[in-house]
């Protein structure tokens, strides 16, 4: 029993988004009947797929001290790309590969631009973001354009009864979290978001590991794309659009420092879910997909400032209890 | 006419207790210093003089004097700003509709700009001041407030000795302006020259609250570190034959120009000279961190330039004289900032961490450095000691042998008991056969280290001195600018 309670305690202490999470579910399950059924839970996890493997992805940047503005014009780009090759009725597998190295182009594209200039990544990003959509944009020629049944693929199948994109998200969480706590690239990215002068003199390759995080952040926006278009059946000139805000909330949400060096993957996956899981929540009330603007953003700043105040002092009061 | 009284202050962080029932009294016209080694509670009880912390219990009295001012440590000036102004930034609105009335501020800013003897005027802009001159606005600042009772914190941790001087004198006119001055400094001079009357803290505790002339050096260093210290600096062995750093003509591009010298191993070399000689340009060309001009070989191989992963490759290990900024990182646990330099030596292939064998690397660098955190590895760097940041920024580089170890104020701002450490350490990796470069302001610990001492002066090594030759006149004499 007191392991448990000190698993508790620690758990809390690491991650104060999963009450808040389990509280959200538990609300509206009790508010709307249908949304505590194993099907809507599907759905919320089948919806939070594409966003967990983007914000993901974003994490590695935000680790590094950085930002990637860009991933919502990547998203479009990659889903772009896609559609045009639809067209030619190439097989699946080469689509894919070819987005997956779409992704890692456009990301390498912002991390050497970050890393090898003294541009902040604010403005770099701001540049490729529109770069990225305009040139998407050119590709469809602002078109809906529907995908092939052998595309929607990841979007329709599943494995013992798990959706693919949910089976995808939870590779790339399993992925991040091993990178993050279990290899030197993960260790040195956490170095450089929290001293890139001390990272510098211990002779990390600082460069590298800055590129290293963007061109995981693009291949990861290919992957969300894929994912996303596949769900849709289609790709829509909105794809994408304004998806940045989302990917950035959920990072930031899940603890994770935008001053880089301190954070997690598991924070980001479960900042991810609480987004998707309070947007579902809205749908069910029936309130206009507006609302879900102005629910995020006051979700953000409730969540910082609370990060900042409350859970500090909270864990404060718990650790006197976990040593006993 | 009591100006300072603090009564039976406690204060605790999270159970963890800073400040416990201390008490004593500064006087006006006299100087009280406050002496201890880190973490024994100055900086708390300072912070609750200055009423940034409010105490647990116990109060503080000001009596005549009304309130107290305080000069910190690191300034707390607005660097876009002129000196007028971040001298009087607490009484800018000096007109009645709430305007800034920039000739009222001159004036009033060259007023006590000159009481603190300060060479520059009130409109120049904060960011292009030295360090010294830096100090200097702050002081003034403190007394635009025409304070009876002031608290110094450190205020010549990292000035010249011109400037410090320069600071200790301004604290004597003061003193004999009949004002209150509680004096918080690691530098055992500064209290002995200025202060009436010494009081110790240690572990949050006063130790000894007694006239300064009944204590001696040794006598305060073991009331502050609570045991007797080992006297001087330890044994250092011949340096071997062998060259491990020559340098020929170097200089940066910029202010230094045709350093040559070579250290051999097992040898400590002094780098001396004032602030800004470019003693600390030369560590960071050698280390590849600056530009370089000139030729630099370790063990014989040429150095590429500009480049420090070639450096480390060399065996070059460099400790920064900015541990906070350059040398740790702050939020993560401090067996990460360990294991930084020797992670890529003990992970599995493919870049996987070996968790085992990164804790018993950092378990096995923490006691070579005999680093004293009680918290364990875990705890974030930032929460450490000056000290303790200090063995941490310098052990990290311990996990191979380097062949040459540069060291720049490696005991800047940290307490008595976590230098002899260091000194230790040095006279370690010096028998061990490693080259040290050593670069300190505290001329003694040069002297007191060093196989041979080469003295900077503007840009250019004035001259080297070996052990015998070595004193503190000759030193200063080519700091200076004087010939040999």
């Amino acid at each position: 029993m007191r392991s448990a309670s000190q698993w508790c305690a620690r758990a809390l202490r690491r991650q104060p988004l999963l009450p808040v999470w389990l509280v959200l579910v538990l609300a509206l399950s009790g508010l709307y009947g249908e949304f505590g059924t194993v099907a809507n839970f599907r759905n919320i996890a089948i919806q939070a797929s594409p966003l967990i493997i983007a914000a993901v992805g974003a994490t590695f940047v935000i680790m590094t001290a950085g930002i990637d503005l860009s991933v919502g014009s990547m998203l479009f780009l990659a889903a772009a790309i896609e559609s045009s090759w639809a067209l030619a009725s190439a097989p699946a597998g080469v689509v894919f590969a070819a987005i997956a190295a779409t992704g890692l182009l456009m990301g390498l594209v912002n991390g050497v631009a970050v890393a090898l200039t003294r541009v902040p990544a604010l403005i770099v990003t701001l540049a490729s973001m529109q770069v990225f959509r305009g040139a998407g944009g050119h590709i469809t020629g602002q078109q809906n354009i529907d995908l092939p049944a052998h595309l929607r693929g990841i979007g329709t199948s599943s494995l013992l009864g798990v959706p693919a994109p949910v089976l995808l998200a939870a590779a790339t969480a399993l992925g991040g979290v091993l990178v993050f706590g279990r290899t030197v690239f993960g260790r040195y990215l956490q170095a450089v978001g929290s001293n890139r002068a001390a990272a510098l003199n211990a002779g990390l390759p600082v460069r590298a590991v800055t590129i290293g995080a963007y061109a995981l952040a693009g291949v990861l926006a290919a992957l969300a794309s894929l994912t996303q278009t596949a769900r849709l059946g289609a790709v829509q000139p909105s794809i994408g659009d304004g998806y940045e805000l989302t990917v950035i909330t959920a990072v930031v949400l899940g603890g994770t420092s935008l001053f880089g060096g301190r954070g997690s993957i598991t924070g980001t996956v479960l900042g991810a879910l609480v987004l998707t899981t309070a947007q579902t929540g809205l749908v069910f009330s029936g309130a206009s997909p507006y609302v879900f603007d102005i629910v995020r953003g006051g979700i953000l700043l409730v969540a910082v400032i609370a990060a900042g105040t409350r859970w500090r002092t909270l864990a404060q009061a718990l650790r006197p209890a976990a040593v006993s | 006419m009591t100006a300072i009284t603090v009564t039976g202050l406690s204060k605790s962080f999270g159970g963890v207790v800073a400040v416990d029932g201390v008490s004593f009294t500064v006087r006006g016209g006299e100087v009280v210093a406050l002496a201890g080694e880190n973490g024994a509670g100055k900086s708390t009880i300072k912070n609750i003089i200055g009423g940034i912390l409010r105490p647990d219990s116990g109060h503080v009295d000001f009596g005549d004097a009304g309130n107290v001012a305080t000069v910190h440590q690191e300034t707390s000036l607005f660097p876009d700003l002129t000196v007028a102004e971040n001298i009087l930034i607490g009484h800018l609105r000096s007109s009645r509709v709430g305007t800034v009335r920039p000739a009222a501020l001159r004036r009033t800013a060259s007023v006590l700009l000159r009481r603190v003897g300060a060479g520059f005027g009130p409109d120049a802009v904060v960011r292009e001041l030295s360090a010294g001159r830096r100090q200097l606005v702050e002081i003034a600042k403190a007394l635009a407030t025409e304070p009876r009772a002031i608290v110094f914190d450190e205020p010549t941790a990292s000035l010249n000795l011109d400037e410090r001087e320069m600071i200790m004198r301004i604290v004597e006119q003061l003193r004999d302006d009949g004002v209150a001055v509680l004096y918080i400094t690691h530098y055992l001079e500064e209290i002995f020259r200025l202060s009436r009357r010494i009081v110790v803290m240690r572990d949050g505790r006063l130790v000894a609250d007694r006239p300064a002339g009944e204590l001696d050096r040794s006598t305060l260093e073991a009331l502050m570190v609570g045991r007797e210290l080992a006297q001087g600096y330890p044994e250092t062995t011949k340096p071997r034959q062998e060259i491990a750093l020559s340098v020929r003509d170097l200089g940066d591009g910029a202010r230094v120009e045709g350093v040559s010298f070579d250290v051999a191993e097992g040898e400590i070399f002094g780098l001396a000279g004032l602030m800004g000689s470019g003693r600390t340009e030369v560590a960071r060309a050698i280390f590849g961190l600056a530009g370089k001009i000139g030729r630099i070989e370790v063990a014989g191989q040429p150095l590429r330039r500009g480049d420090v992963r070639a450096s480390i490759a060399a065996g070059i290990a460099f400790v920064t004289e900015d541990r906070r900024n350059e040398g740790l990182f702050l939020e993560r646990p401090i067996r990460e900032s360990l294991s930084i330099v020797g992670l890529g030596s003990v992970c599995r292939p493919l870049g996987w961490l070996d968790h085992a064998a990164e804790s018993r690397l950092t378990k096995d660098l923490a006691t070579a450095v005999a680093l004293t955190a009680r918290s364990g590895q875990e705890v974030d760097g930032g929460s450490l000691s000056g000290g303790n940041q200090q063995k941490v920024v310098l052990a990290k580089w311990l996990s191979g042998q380097p062949r040459l170890i540069i060291l720049d104020e490696p005991t800047r701002g940290i307490d008595v008991g976590a230098k002899a450490e260091i000194y230790r350490l040095l006279a370690d990796l010096a028998r061990a056969g490693t080259a040290v470069l050593l670069i300190s302001s505290e001329m003694e610990e040069v002297l007191g280290l060093a196989h041979r001492v080469g003295v900077m002066h503007d840009g250019r090594l004035a001259g080297i001195l070996d052990r015998r030759r070595a004193t503190q006149e000759a030193v200063i004499r080519l700091a200076t600018g004087g010939i040999r």
